[in-house]
C-alpha cells in the first residue's frame, strides 16, 4: 500500500489554514466548519485516483470527519476561543488515522499513530472540566509508553532486516519477531485492548461526545488496518496470542460494562469490548482479517451515530432515566438504533459484523474461544438494551418532526445503508 | 397467492407507517387491515389457492456459509401465518379497548406491527440467516412490550430476564449459522450429510437447535422469563407469550425435525425435556396466586407437551397442538384481561371471586378455554393432545403416562383458577399501602384514585365498564377452541397440507384409550379443584414474586461485574504499571509461541 | 570493541531502566523523562543497525524519531501543566475523578 498523498494534503492544508486563521475564525463558526468540511470532502473526492483499500480507508475517515465536523457547534469546550484548534485537531487526527492505516513502511505507521494519539489526547483535553484534563493526561502517558515500544520494535526490525519497510514473510529471527511483537503491542494500545486499555477507557468517558466518537472510530480504524497488515508476519502462533488477548478484552469489558449506570462510561466499556472482537477477528486467518476491516468500519459508523445523538449534553454524568427528556425524539431514535446495532441485533449492521467474525474464529481459534465470544456478544445485549425502553418513551408519536441535526442524519443514513447492503462494503475490502 | 405470501413480513408496514406518523387519527385502526390481510391470504393458501414457493436474493451476506436472502412458503409456513393472523387480529381489536386510555397506545401498536412483521419473517425464513433476523426481532419487540409500562416497578427487570434467556437462544442459533459448512444454511437441508459441521457433527447442530428452541419456548431451566413476562399488558401476554412467539421454538423444532431424527440422543433429550417441563409447569401453576402467572406456567406446561411431541417423532401432533394452544390460551388470556380490566388492574386471585354474573362473556370464554386445555372430548385440545399421546405411546409408554398424569394437573390448576376467579365470595385484595390500585397507573383515573384512598378493600370493589371491543374478539377464539380439531377431518385436511413438510402425519382419531383416560382425569381434576375452591374459607394469599435462583444469579453477576469495574481505580501510576507489565507478558507469550 | 551485542544489551538495559522508572516514579515530569530514556534506547538500536549494516536509513530514522519525541514532550508537558497547575502534591496517582 502507498500513502494517498493528495487526500492527506487536503486534510493537513485545511488544518493549517484553520489554525493560521484562528483569530478571525473564532468569531465565525460557520466559516470555520465550512473550511474544515471542504477539506474533508475534497479528501474523499480526490481519493478516487488511489487504489482499493486506500480509497476505502479515506472514504471511511472522511465520513467520520464530516459527521464530527457537523457536530462541532455542539462541541463542549472549556474555552470557546479554542474552537479552531479543536477543528484542526479533528482534521489532523483523521490524517493520522489515514497514515497509520495506509503507511508504506513502518516509520510512516509510527508517524501516523503518533499524530493520531496526540491529536486525540488534545481533543479530550480541550473538553470541559477537570475530568477531561485528567483523562487526557492518562491517555497521553500510556501513548508515550507505547511509542517507546514501537520505536524499539522498529529498531529491532531494522537491525534484523536492514530496512524500515514491512518485513517480508519468511523464516523470522528472534530479533525480527521481538520487533514485530513490540510494534503490534504498541498498535494494540491504540486499539484499546486489555490490559492496555486503561487510558483509553477514561479518555472515551471524559471526552465530549462529539469528540469521543471521532477519537474512538479513527483510532480503531487506523489500528486495525495496521495490525491486520503487520500481524501475519509474526507467525500463526502469535496470531493466536493476539486473538486470546482479544478474547480476554471481550470478557473483561463485557463484565465491566454490566456494572455501569451512566451512558458514556457504558459506551467506553463497549468500545473496549468491540476492540476485543476486532483483535479476535484479526487473529483468525485471512477471512478473519477481512472481517476485521468490515467490522471496524461498521463499528465506526455506529459509534458516530451514538455519539452524534449524545452530542451537546454537557460534561455531567447522565443516568439512563434522564436521557429521553434531554434528547428529544430524533436523537432518542438515533441512540436507540445505535445501541441496538452495538448490541448486535439484526438486521442492523453490528450483527452482520459479528457474524462475519465468528465464522473465521470457529475455523482458526477453535470451538471454545468462539463460544465464549458468542456468549459475551449476546450477554452484552443486557447492558446495551437497558436504556432503550426509556428512550422509546421519548417518542410522543405522531411527532416525528426532525429536530434538525445534520450529523445525526448523516450517521443514520450510513448505518441504514450498511443494514441493507452489507455486501457492498465487504466487496470493497481487498487486502 | 403463491407469489404474495412469501412477502408476508411486510404486511404490517403500511399500518406501522400510517399509524406512527399520525395520518390515521385514531390509534391502532390503521394496523388492523394488515393483520386481516395476513389471515385472509394464509387461509386462502391453506384452502388450496397457493403452491409452495421460494424467493431468493443471492449475495446478500457474503461472509456467511449461506448468505442468501431466502424466503420459503410451504404448508407449515402457511399454517403458522394463519395462526399468527387470527390471533393478531383478535388481539389488535382487543387492544383498542384495553389501552384506550393509555397515552402510549400509538407506540404500543407500532411495536405490535413490528412484532407481527418479525414473526412472519421468522416463519417464512428459508435459511438460518433470515431466521435469525425474525428470531431476534420477536425477542426485541417482546422485550419492549414487556417493559411497556415503565412507570410500574419491576417491568424493566422482567424485560431483562426475557433478554437474558433469549440471549442464550440467540447465541446458539448464531453458532449454528456459522459452523455449518459452506453453502449450507437452508433449513430444509440441514439434515443432508454434506451439511454436517466438521467439529461436533449432527449432535452439535441438533443440540444448538434444541437450546435455541428451549430459550424461546421457555423449556427446562430457561423457563423463568415467561412468568415474569406477565408484567406486560395482557394483550401481549395473549399474543406473544401464549400463542405466537413462544411457539416459535416448537416451530423451529418441527422445521428441523429431519435433522433431529438423525440423532436418537437428541430425540430422547427433547422428549425428556418436554415431559419434564410439562409436569414442572403444571405443578408450579398450582401454586400461583396471580391469575396471569398461573396461565403463564400453564403455557410453559403446554409447550412442554409440544416439545415432547417432537421428541416422540410426531411433529404433526406437536404443530396441531400448537394451533390448539394458540386458540385456547389466547382465549384464556383475553378473558383474564376482561376480568383485570373490570377490576382496574387487579391480577391477584385474592381480589377476585363472584364475577360470573357480572362478566358472563368472560366466564364462558374462560370455561371454554379451560375445557379445551384439559381436553374434554371433541374440543380442539382433546384432539391434539390425543395425537401427542399416541405418538408418546409409540415411542416410550412411561413418558406418555407421565403426560397423562400431567393432564390431571392441568385440570386441577385450571379448575382452581376458574372457580377462584368467577365463583365463591367477592373479595378485594390488599390494604392502602402497596395497594394494587396505587401502584399501578393508567387504568384508573386520577379523580377515581383520590376517591378510593382511605376506603376499605371490600368497599373499593366496583367494576369498570368493559368496552365491546374486549368481548367480541373472544368469539372467534372460543369457536376455534371448540372446532379446530375437526380441521383434520375433511379429507385429512390439515394433515394433507402439512404432510409434505412434516412427514407422514399420524391419523388423528376421535378418541383412543389413553386419550379417554386423560380426558377423564382432566375433567376430574377440574371438578375436584372447583369443589375444593368453593369450600375454602380464606382467600388465596398473594405469594411473593420472583424466584430465588434468578435473583441470586443476577446479583452474583452484578457483583462480579462490579469487581471488574473497580479495577479501573483512576490511579495513573497503577495504569502505567499494569501497561508495562502487560507489554512484558505479551512479549514473552508472543516469543514463546 | 563496540560489538553489536554490547550495544544491543546497553539499549535493552536503558529500555528496562526507563520502563522501571516510568512504573515507579510519581512525578509527571519524571515519568516523561523516563519515557524519553526508553525512546532513546530505541534510537540507539536504530543507529546500531545503521552501523552494523552500513545503511544510512537508520540514522535518518533516528533523527525523525527525535522530532517525534520532541513533539510528544511538548504535548505531554502541556497536559501535565494543565492538570497539575493547582495541585499539591504533584503526584500522578492523585487525580482520580474518572474511575469505576
Amino acid at each position: 500500500m502507498t500513502l494517498p498523498l493528495v487526500p492527506l494534503i487536503c486534510l493537513v492544508a485545511a488544518a493549517v489554514l484553520v489554525v493560521g486563521l484562528a483569530e478571525p475564525l473564532t468569531k465565525r463558526p460557520r466559516t470555520l466548519t465550512a473550511i474544515a468540511l471542504a477539506g474533508a470532502v475534497a479528501a474523499a473526492l480526490l481519493a478516487t485516483n488511489v487504489g482499493g483499500t486506500e480509497a476505502l480507508v479515506v472514504y471511511a475517515v472522511a465520513a467520520f470527519l464530516v459527521v464530527t465536523l457537523l457536530l462541532m457547534p455542539a462541541f463542549e469546550l472549556q474555552y470557546q476561543q479554542q474552537r479552531p484548534e479543536a477543528v484542526a485537531l479533528v482534521l489532523l487526527a483523521g490524517a493520522g488515522a489515514i497514515v497509520l492505516a495506509t503507511g508504506g513502511d513502518l516509520l510512516q505507521l509510527i508517524i501516523g499513530m503518533e499524530t493520531l494519539s496526540l491529536s486525540s489526547a488534545l481533543l479530550v483535553a480541550l473538553g470541559h472540566g477537570e475530568a477531561a484534563a485528567e483523562a487526557a493526561f492518562k491517555y497521553f502517558v500510556l501513548a508515550a509508553v507505547s511509542l517507546a515500544s514501537l520505536v524499539y520494535g522498529l529498531g529491532l526490525i531494522y537491525l534484523a532486516t536492514v530496512s524500515v519497510n514491512f518485513p517480508s514473510a519468511g523464516a523470522p529471527s528472534l530479533l525480527l519477531t521481538t520487533g514485530i511483537v513490540l510494534m503490534i503491542t504498541g498498535f494494540a494500545f491504540e486499539l484499546a485492548l486489555a490490559p492496555l486499555h486503561w487510558g483509553a477507557l477514561d479518555a472515551y468517558t471524559a471526552a465530549a461526545p462529539a469528540a469521543a466518537g471521532a477519537v474512538m472510530a479513527l483510532s480503531k480504524l487506523g489500528a486495525v488496518v495496521a495490525i491486520v497488515r503487520l500481524a501475519p508476519l509474526g507467525g500463526n502462533s502469535f496470531l493466536f496470542v493476539l486473538a486470546m488477548v482479544g478474547l480476554l478484552t471481550v470478557v473483561w469489558a463485557t463484565l465491566g460494562a454490566l456494572a455501569q449506570r451512566e451512558i458514556r462510561r457504558l459506551l467506553a466499556y463497549s468500545a473496549i469490548a468491540h476492540a476485543g472482537f476486532l483483535a479476535m477477528a484479526a487473529g483468525s486467518g485471512a477471512a478473519g482479517r477481512q472481517a476485521a476491516v468490515f467490522y471496524v468500519i461498521v463499528y465506526g459508523s455506529t459509534a458516530m451515530l451514538v455519539f452524534a445523538a449524545l452530542a451537546g449534553l454537557g460534561p455531567r454524568p447522565i443516568a439512563f432515566g434522564e436521557l429521553p427528556a434531554r434528547l428529544g425524539v430524533q436523537r432518542s431514535l438515533a441512540l436507540c438504533f445505535g445501541l441496538m446495532s452495538l448490541a448486535g441485533i439484526p438486521p442492523l449492521p453490528g450483527f452482520w459484523a459479528k457474524l462475519a467474525l465468528f465464522g473465521p474464529a470457529w475455523q482458526s481459534l477453535g470451538p471454545v474461544p468462539t463460544m465464549i465470544g458468542i456468549a459475551a456478544a449476546v450477554a452484552a445485549a443486557v447492558y446495551y438494551l437497558k436504556p432503550v425502553p426509556d428512550l422509546w418513551n421519548a417518542l410522543r408519536l405522531p411527532s416525528l418532526r426532525a429536530t434538525g441535526n445534520a450529523g445525526v442524519v448523516l450517521a443514520g443514513v450510513t448505518v441504514l445503508a450498511l443494514t441493507i447492503v452489507p455486501g457492498f462494503l465487504w466487496a470493497m475490502i481487498r487486502l | 397467492m403463491t407469489q404474495v405470501l412469501p412477502w408476508a413480513f411486510l404486511v404490517t408496514l403500511p399500518g406501522l407507517v400510517l399509524g406512527s406518523t399520525g395520518v390515521i387519527k385514531k390509534p391502532g385502526v390503521a394496523s388492523i387491515p394488515g393483520v386481516l390481510t395476513l389471515l385472509g391470504c394464509a387461509v386462502a393458501w391453506l384452502l388450496g389457492a397457493g403452491q409452495p414457493s421460494t424467493v431468493e436474493l443471492g449475495g446478500w451476506l457474503p461472509f456467511l456459509p449461506d448468505g442468501r436472502f431466502l424466503l420459503r412458503v410451504d404448508g407449515l409456513t402457511a399454517f403458522m401465518l394463519a395462526v399468527l393472523g387470527l390471533i393478531s387480529a383478535c388481539v389488535y381489536v382487543y387492544s383498542l379497548g384495553y389501552l384506550e386510555d393509555d397515552p402510549g397506545i400509538r407506540r404500543f401498536f407500532a411495536f405490535l406491527d413490528v412484532f407481527v412483521g418479525a414473526m412472519a419473517l421468522l416463519v417464512t425464513a428459508g435459511n438460518l440467516a433470515v431466521l435469525l433476523i425474525g428470531w431476534t426481532g420477536v425477542g426485541m419487540t417482546s422485550y419492549f412490550l414487556i417493559s411497556f409500562w415503565r412507570n410500574r416497578p419491576g417491568t424493566l427487570y422482567a424485560g431483562l430476564q426475557a433478554i437474558a434467556a433469549n440471549a442464550v437462544g440467540d447465541g446458539a442459533l448464531i453458532l449454528a449459522a456459522v459452523v455449518v459448512p459452506s453453502g449450507c444454511g437452508d433449513l430444509t437441508t440441514l439434515q443432508n450429510p454434506a451439511c454436517t459441521p466438521g467439529v461436533g457433527g449432527v449432535p452439535l447442530l441438533a443440540a444448538l437447535i434444541i437450546v435455541a428452541a428451549s430459550a424461546k419456548s421457555a423449556q427446562g431451566p430457561l423457563y423463568f422469563w415467561l412468568p415474569s413476562a406477565m408484567a406486560g399488558p395482557t394483550p401481549i401476554s395473549a399474543l406473544i407469550h401464549a400463542a405466537t412467539m413462544v411457539a416459535a421454538g416448537v416451530y423451529l423444532l418441527a422445521r428441523t425435525h429431519a435433522l433431529l431424527a438423525l440423532s436418537p440422543a437428541a430425540m430422547a433429550a427433547t422428549a425428556a425435556l418436554g415431559v419434564a417441563t410439562a409436569l414442572f409447569g403444571g405443578l408450579m401453576a398450582l401454586r400461583q396466586s396471580n391469575l396471569k402467572r398461573g396461565l403463564a406456567y400453564s403455557t410453559v406446561s403446554q409447550l412442554g407437551y409440544m416439545v415432547a411431541g417432537i421428541g416422540f417423532g410426531a411433529p404433526f401432533a406437536a404443530i396441531l397442538h400448537l394451533g390448539s394452544q394458540a386458540l385456547f390460551k389466547a382465549l384464556l388470556f383475553l378473558a383474564a384481561g376482561v376480568v383485570i380490566h373490570a377490576l382496574a388492574g387487579e391480577e391477584e386471585l385474592a381480589g377476585m371471586g363472584a364475577l360470573a354474573r357480572a362478566l358472563p362473556a368472560a366466564m364462558l370464554a374462560f370455561l371454554i378455554g379451560s375445557i379445551s386445555l384439559f381436553g374434554l372430548p371433541l374440543t380442539a385440545g382433546a384432539f391434539s393432545k390425543d395425537a401427542i399421546l399416541d405418538g408418546g405411546f409409540a415411542y416410550s409408554p412411561p413418558l406418555a403416562w407421565a403426560l397423562v398424569a400431567g393432564v390431571l394437573l392441568s385440570g386441577l390448576y385450571m379448575g382452581r383458577l376458574f372457580f377462584a376467579t368467577f365463583y365463591g365470595p367477592a373479595r378485594a385484595a390488599g390494604v392502602i399501602e402497596g395497594d394494587p390500585i396505587e401502584a399501578r397507573g393508567g387504568l384508573v383515573g386520577i379523580a377515581e384514585r383520590e376517591a378510593l384512598i382511605g376506603t376499605t378493600a371490600a368497599e373499593r370493589r366496583h367494576l369498570h365498564r368493559v368496552p365491546p371491543t374486549l368481548t367480541w374478539p373472544l368469539l372467534p377464539l372460543a369457536i376455534g377452541s371448540l372446532v379446530f380439531g375437526f380441521a383434520e377431518f375433511p379429507q385429512g385436511g390439515l394433515g394433507h397440507v402439512l404432510g409434505p413438510v412434516l412427514g407422514p402425519t399420524e391419523a388423528v382419531g376421535l378418541a383412543s384409550g389413553p386419550g379417554l383416560v386423560a380426558a377423564f382425569l382432566g375433567l376430574l381434576g377440574f371438578v375436584l379443584a372447583g369443589a375444593y375452591q368453593l369450600r375454602r374459607r380464606g382467600a388465596i394469599r398473594p405469594s411473593a414474586e420472583g424466584y430465588g435462583w434468578v435473583d441470586w444469579a443476577s446479583n452474583a453477576t452484578t457483583a462480579l461485574a462490579g469487581s471488574f469495574a473497580a479495577v479501573q481505580n483512576g490511579r495513573t501510576g497503577r495504569y502505567v504499571l499494569a501497561t508495562v507489565l502487560s507489554f512484558a507478558v505479551i512479549l514473552i507469550a508472543g516469543l514463546k509461541a | 570493541m563496540l560489538t553489536t551485542v554490547t550495544v544491543l544489551s546497553t539499549s535493552a538495559v536503558l529500555f528496562a531502566l526507563g520502563a522501571t522508572g516510568v512504573m515507579l516514579r510519581r512525578n509527571p515530569v519524571a515519568m516523561l523523562m523516563c519515557v524519553e530514556i526508553m525512546l532513546n534506547a530505541g534510537n540507539l538500536v536504530l543507529v546500531l543497525g545503521s552501523r552494523a549494516q552500513g545503511n544510512d536509513a537508520g540514522q535518518a530514522t533516528a533523527l525523525i524519531v527525535l522530532v517525534i519525541a520532541a513533539a510528544e514532550a511538548v504535548v505531554g508537558l502541556g497536559l501535565a501543566l494543565v492538570l497539575f497547575r493547582n495541585r499539591e502534591p504533584v503526584d500522578v496517582d492523585e487525580p482520580r475523578a474518572v474511575r469505576g
